[in-house]
């Protein structure tokens, strides 16, 4: 299920589980607000913990003498953690996909690069996700969701989902008694790496691993929540129709129609992202074979829509949470391409707004001083 | 007289009248202009105040009213869509919306000048419209989640989470009990298979309860489903300690008390997520978030509305009283300009009263005759003027009575003169009119006659002047209906000469026939070709001098040394014979001549022909009968007698030829019959598809009515292949050839122009192609015998001509119409049947020997080769025969031999009784005698336009002897059966 945003305690946006660290009341009141997927997880855990210790009393060696990728031993702090962590958990995952007998995913350019942390997180959000989609159909219990960060997106935030999502691939391993060493960290970082590229190529294997693979519901409901963001932003314009008419509904659609109408609101947030000084995403399309795309990849581009959007209400402080993702039931790709519709007018409003008042949208040119590129 | 007041006096020495008169207005103006300044204010003030209520107070109330309405609306859509789920609430929901929110909050806002006055107005409105806009998203979120699986978390985590969990421990379940049951009936298993089974059925029932908690009453069942987990979970405890459990049993039971274990967290997670008061999303929105929305939204609404209210009644307050202070403002100056304006018109009328009273009386008097009494003048003001003007009038007047009494009594005596004169001019003036009347009436009388006149002409009347100029166009030739051009554009040309109307040419004809009408004073007759509107047209002129001459005025230019001592410029009259001419349109009379010349050069060719043609048969009926009879002589030699069928074959070509030039000459005898070109074409597509070849295309388009006509159907068919090969020729590429019929009509007109045509019905045959197409030069020739544009020996020249000849035998008329490149169309029209008749079916030649049985034959001729074949050809058919060279002797034979049983004469005899006169006389004294005419052309009273008079029996030469036999065969079978 879908990870719930919640803003913290001081109005800021942030996820849900880490904004009960301030006052009782207020946690209190923001329990009642707490998604139920969330709080299902948390039990989950409780109960996957439990399997662990179990798990590593039948079997001695299974966990406790040897150092973990996720231990605190292995933790590692920099930026160079976080390409051996990825190579740990590709080989891992390797392992997994050949004792499943899955098949390997075919090289793809998904059309977008990013080196930015906020996207990368995101992206190991939803690997995290997907592995914890795969531990329940394999093991029937659920993970404790990676902690929710607070504050700018960085290094540390990034190595906290691939560490959750590694060791929760790791009891996979060990749930499924998958022959073969486990995969560490020392020693296995690679020189040179394209994280974002392949963390992207990551999911896409963790998806085909999946009897549920992420599915247009999935993009929907991903669609829905940017819509949720953007109404937030455009609250600040009294002028502008937060949420606008729906367009009229398109049969036959087909992954590539969500994927290129996802991609014209990337675009239109770069614009905006340009206009206030902040970073943007590389788009370059024209390599990207479009027959070959999948409701995961269009989930991939819809949830680096929710990260944009995401760092753009973080910057402007709003203290009204973007309302909660829902299940929507099944839906087709011309569902999601019709919802988009909602997303794209209201990223029109709000590039014109911001082009005529950027003041009025928080911060400006705060980044300007240390451009990406 | 009554003296002035002594202050009005005293007024009249300071000022004058007309000031004081200004003063007085001024004065009384001065009090309106500032009454009407006073109300204006007033008026202006209550104008604001009126408007503002009109313009934004009623749309403020009703926006209000409206807003509040609005949103009580999409409060109650949303809840018939989150109670019921029928989309037309979600309709509702943004009809609400668009059509009455959010025009209530545009027009509030335009209601900028009545609330600007409340100080928090302002940010109210704002505040209203963010939450207007909180609320909108609030309702679109739970519209938009109500109808959602994923509305309620716990139906997800059920659909999700227990629905697989379930799948997995029934499979596992089942695995136990198959295992137990593989187990057999051994001691305590029956009680093992029994507490599996209800394991089962303790799961069941949990997953039921489970179900039922996630309904709306839910909550009732968790304390159950807990209990039911529990014991689900005891019982499975248990089951596990069983020593009866197999290795396997204990590994499947492992399984399932792992699934067991997350099916219970889901179970708990259901239970904890169905008590959470936000169980259902939208429910939970609609009540923690939505409504306290609206009703924020309701009460700031309400707030503002009340404030306006206020604002607006203070406002009335306001206007009320503005107009109300207006009003007397209004009052209170009205009278006090009228008192003002009382007081000072009364002083200055008495100031000007006195004076002009008196002023009046001396007036009156004067008017009565009292010149004697002088007026008083007092003062220097314009009363006193006035008093000694009118006492200077008064003398003058004594004084002008007396003159003007003398001037009187001449006048009377001159105006008696005067009128006497008048009198006597007068009646001249009305015999003058009489007179002038009369010639104006004959005038208009001549001219009506003229204009009538020259309306009537059909030709064109103009005159022109020795310079060429036409000045007058009396009849404009309508009836001919040209103009003459130059170029291509057809322009009145009265005032401009010949040269700016005609070619050069044409011009200088023109200008010398007029000339020499002029200078010879005699009529020119001329005829000429000119080009008009309508095309080349010709035109028969007489040119007479005229006696009028014409008028021009030409200016001299002044000298302009002396242009300062002469008046420039100077106008001269110069005078200009001029001639009438009146042309007229003769092209028809041209086209007849042409017409009559073609059709007599085709009558001559055609005498020619048929002259040749009579004596070439002549010839060949005796070479054909005697190399015939050769023929039948030579079959013992099969050499010679291959030669002698070789000359026949030549002979039937010689035939064939003379019959196409009496064809042409219309000279052969037809067999007319009643005919339907539309089966005749039909019947012949097939022959023409073979002999044009498969690269023409024959199309026809005949008419469904068509009228029989009455022409030789084969001399027909033999014209339409004819044509149709020509066609064929006409294409050596291929194409199309069109046939056509039709019901047509040639008219008097068109018949007027055309030879030997006479107006009424025709049925056309019209055989058309699209190929090379003949030049003019070619084309007038078209029709001439053995003129032919094909290479030598491809074509006898033959073919049109023997079209043409059956055509005007038949009483048709045949025209041909081709462009060079175009094609060609060749339309044959015959004569309508009006009632049509069944064709008779004619007895075709065969090849039967018609023998006789030694009837004796008369044979008259007066070739003497020709007699000698047809009485050798008679023998060897069978006939005795007795001969003749001429009428006289046959009579006298016929006389001598009774049993003569038939006449066979030629029609052309030398003497005064030729073949048809000895047959009358025959007949006459041998009634029953039966007559076989022959004759080598139809040229005789006997063929009636080529067509045989009834009971009339020939052969026309040159003749076969079987033929010759299957005719008197025929004829004497008919004497015998009658």
């Amino acid at each position: 299920m879908t990870q719930q945003r919640r803003p913290n305690a001081d109005g800021k946006p942030g996820f849900g589980r880490h904004s009960d660290q301030t006052d009782p009341a207020g946690r209190a009141a923001r329990r009642s607000r707490w998604p139920a997927m969330v709080q299902a997880s948390l039990r989950a855990c409780a109960i996957t913990a439990l399997f662990i210790l179990l798990a590593a009393g039948n079997n001695g060696n299974a966990g406790g003498t040897q150092p973990d990728a996720f231990s605190p031993e292995a933790a590692e702090t920099d930026a160079g953690a976080i390409p051996a962590l990825i190579a740990a958990y590709s080989r891992d995952l390797e392992r997994l996909r050949r004792f499943m007998g899955a098949p390997r995913i075919g090289e793809f350019n998904i059309g977008i690069h990013s080196s930015q942390a906020r996207d990368l997180y995101f992206q190991t959000l939803t690997l995290w996700r997907k592995t914890d989609r795969l531990l329940f159909e394999i093991s029937r219990v659920r993970a404790t969701p990676p902690p929710t960060p607070t504050g700018e997106l960085g290094t540390q935030d990034i190595l906290a989902n691939l560490r959750e999502a590694h060791g929760i691939l790791r009891q996979i391993l060990r749930d499924l008694e998958v022959p073969g060493e486990p995969a560490t960290t020392i020693g296995q970082a690679p020189n040179q790496m394209d994280i974002f590229t392949v963390l992207l190529d990551l999911n896409r294997q963790a998806d085909l691993l999946l009897e549920r693979h992420f599915a247009p519901s999935d993009v929907y409901m991903e669609i829905t929540l940017a819509i949720g963001y953007a109404a937030r932003l455009l609250a600040r314009y009294p002028e502008a129709t937060r949420i606008p008419e729906e367009p009229p509904f398109e049969p036959n659609k087909q992954p590539s129609d969500v994927y290129q109408r996802l991609i014209s609101c990337l675009r239109s947030i770069n614009r905006i992202a340009q206009t206030l000084g902040f970073a943007v995403l590389d788009i370059d399309t024209r390599q990207t074979d479009m027959a070959q795309l999948t409701p995961g990849d269009v989930f991939v581009v819809a949830s680096l829509v929710v990260s944009q959007l995401d760092y753009l209400y973080r910057r402007m402080g709003d203290d009204k949470p973007p309302p909660q993702a829902f299940y929507p039931g099944r839906k087709f790709p011309a569902h999601s391409h019709q919802r988009i519709g909602i997303l794209h007018a209201q990223l029109q409003q709000l590039e014109r707004f911001i082009a005529t008042d950027p003041a009025a949208s928080g911060e400006v040119n705060h980044d300007s001083a240390t451009p990406e590129r | 007289m009554t003296p002035p007041p002594r202050n009005a006096e005293r007024a009249a020495r300071q000022h004058p009248i007309h000031r004081r008169l200004l003063l007085s207005h001024l004065s009384v103006a001065l009090v309106g202009v500032g009454m009407l300044l006073v109300a204006l204010v007033s008026t202006y003030e209550l104008r604001a105040r009126v408007i503002l209520l009109a313009n934004e107070g009623l749309p403020l109330a009703q926006a209000s009213a409206q807003m509040l309405a609005g949103v009580r609306h999409s409060l109650a859509s949303l809840r018939g869509w989150v109670s019921l789920g029928n989309p037309g609430f979600t309709d509702d929901w943004r009809a609400a919306w668009q059509q009455e929110i959010q025009p209530a909050v545009a027009l509030i806002k335009q209601c900028h000048h009545l609330l600007e006055g409340q100080t928090c107005i302002p940010a109210r409105l704002r505040e209203l419209q963010a939450l207007l806009a909180d609320l909108q998203e609030s309702q679109w979120w739970v519209q938009e989640t109500v109808r959602a699986p994923g509305n309620e978390p716990a139906r997800v985590t059920y659909l999700f989470n227990i629905e697989p969990s379930v799948q997995e421990l029934d499979s596992v379940m089942a695995a136990l009990l198959l295992e137990e049951k593989e187990q057999g009936d051994g001691k305590g298993r029956k009680a093992l298979l029994a507490r599996l089974m209800e394991i089962q059925t303790a799961l069941s029932s949990s997953q039921l309860l489970l179900r039922e908690t996630l309904g709306a009453d839910g909550l009732h069942y968790t304390e159950r489903l807990q209990q039911q987990l529990d014991a689900t979970r005891s019982l499975v405890a248990q089951t596990a300690t069983d020593p009866l459990l197999t290795l396997e049993q204990g590994r499947l039971l492992h399984l399932f008390q792992r699934e067991l274990q997350a099916f219970m967290t889901f179970a708990q997670e259901i239970i904890r997520q169905r008590q959470a008061t936000d169980w259902n999303i939208a429910l939970h929105r609609l009540a923690s978030e939505t409504d306290p929305l609206a009703g924020r939204v309701i009460a700031l609404a309400t707030a503002i509305a009340a404030d306006a209210k206020t604002r607006l009644e203070q406002e009335a307050d306001a206007a009320r009283a503005a107009s109300a202070i207006t009003v007397w403002n209004l009052a209170i100056m009205i009278l006090v300009m009228l008192a003002v304006a009382y007081g000072m018109s009364k002083k200055h009328a008495q100031d000007l009263a006195l004076p002009i009273a008196a002023l009046a009386e001396a007036t009156r008097k004067l008017a009565m005759g009292s010149l004697s009494d002088n007026l008083i003048a007092s003062g220097n003001d314009e009363l006193g003027e006035l008093t000694r003007s009118f006492n200077t009038m008064r003398t003058s007047m004594q004084q002008a009575q007396t003159v003007l009494r003398e001037a009187y009594a001449q006048l009377e005596q001159r105006v008696m003169e005067r009128t006497a004169q008048l009198e006597s001019t007068n009646y001249s003036l009305i015999k003058e009119i009489a007179v002038r009347s009369q010639t104006e009436a004959a005038l208009r009388e001549s001219e009506a006659r003229l204009r009538a006149m020259t309306r009537a002409m059909p030709d064109l009347v103009f005159v022109v002047d020795e310079d060429g100029r036409y000045r007058e166009v009396l009849a404009a030739g309508r009836d001919i209906g040209v103009t003459p051009m130059r170029g291509k554009v057809p322009a009145p040309i009265r005032g401009k000469l010949l040269s700016e109307v005609h070619s050069p040419e044409m011009a200088t004809f023109f200008l010398d026939i007029i000339l020499r009408a002029l200078r010879t004073q005699q009529i020119q007759i001329a005829e000429y070709e000119l080009e008009t509107s309508s095309g080349p047209r010709w035109f028969e002129s007489r040119t007479a001098p005229l006696d009028v001459q014409f008028t021009d005025r030409s200016t001299i230019p002044a000298n302009t040394a002396q242009q300062h001592l002469f008046p420039p410029p100077e106008v001269q009259i110069v005078a200009k014979s001029a001639a009438i001419v009146v042309a007229r349109d003769i092209t028809k009379r041209k086209q007849a001549e042409v017409q009559l010349r073609q059709a007599q050069k085709m009558h001559a060719i055609g005498q020619l022909t048929g002259g040749i043609a009579h004596d070439f048969n002549n010839l060949l009926a005796v070479i054909m009968g005697n190399l015939e009879l050769l023929h039948e002589q030579l079959t013992a030699q099969p050499r010679l007698h291959e030669l002698a069928q070789q000359a026949l074959r030549a002979v039937d070509r010689g035939a064939n030829l003379t019959r196409r030039l009496l064809a042409f000459a219309r000279r052969q005898p037809l067999l007319a019959q009643p005919t339907d070109l539309n089966k005749l074409v039909l019947g012949m597509l097939d022959l023409m598809r073979r002999t044009l070849g498969a690269n023409i295309q024959i199309d026809t388009m005949l008419a469904t009515d068509l009228k029989q006509t009455l022409v030789d159907p084969d001399q027909l068919e033999s014209a339409l292949l004819n044509l149709a090969i020509n066609a064929r020729d006409a294409m050596p590429r291929g194409g199309q050839l069109v046939l056509e019929t039709g019901n047509v009509r040639l008219d008097q007109d068109y018949a007027a122009t055309q030879q030997d045509v006479r107006p009424g019905p025709y049925v056309m045959l019209a055989v058309g192609d699209n190929g090379g197409g003949m030049a003019p030069e070619v084309l007038e020739h078209a029709f001439e015998p053995f003129f032919t544009t094909k290479e030598t020996g491809k074509g006898s020249g033959l073919g049109l001509s023997m079209v043409y000849g059956l055509v005007k035998q038949s009483d048709g008329h045949i025209t041909i119409h081709s462009r060079p490149g175009r094609g060609t169309t060749v339309r044959l029209y015959l004569p309508q049947m009006q009632v049509a008749v069944s064709p008779t079916v004619g007895v075709k030649a065969t090849d039967t020997v018609f023998k006789g049985h030694g009837e004796t034959i008369l044979v008259v001729e007066d070739d003497t080769d020709v007699r000698l074949f047809a009485v050798n050809a008679l023998r060897a058919l069978g006939y005795d025969t007795r001969q003749a060279g001429d009428a006289a002797t046959a009579l006298e034979l016929l006389e001598a031999t009774p049993q003569i049983a038939l006449l066979f004469t030629d029609i052309v005899l030398p003497g005064e009784m030729d073949g048809v006169k000895l047959a009358a006389e025959a007949q006459r004294r041998h009634p029953g005698l039966r007559v076989l005419f022959t004759s080598g052309y139809t040229e005789h009273p006997l063929i009636v336009g080529g067509q045989l008079a009834e009971d009339v029996e020939i052969l026309a030469k040159p003749y076969r002897k079987n033929e010759l036999g299957q005719k008197l065969r025929a004829l004497l079978g008919r004497g015998e059966n009658a």
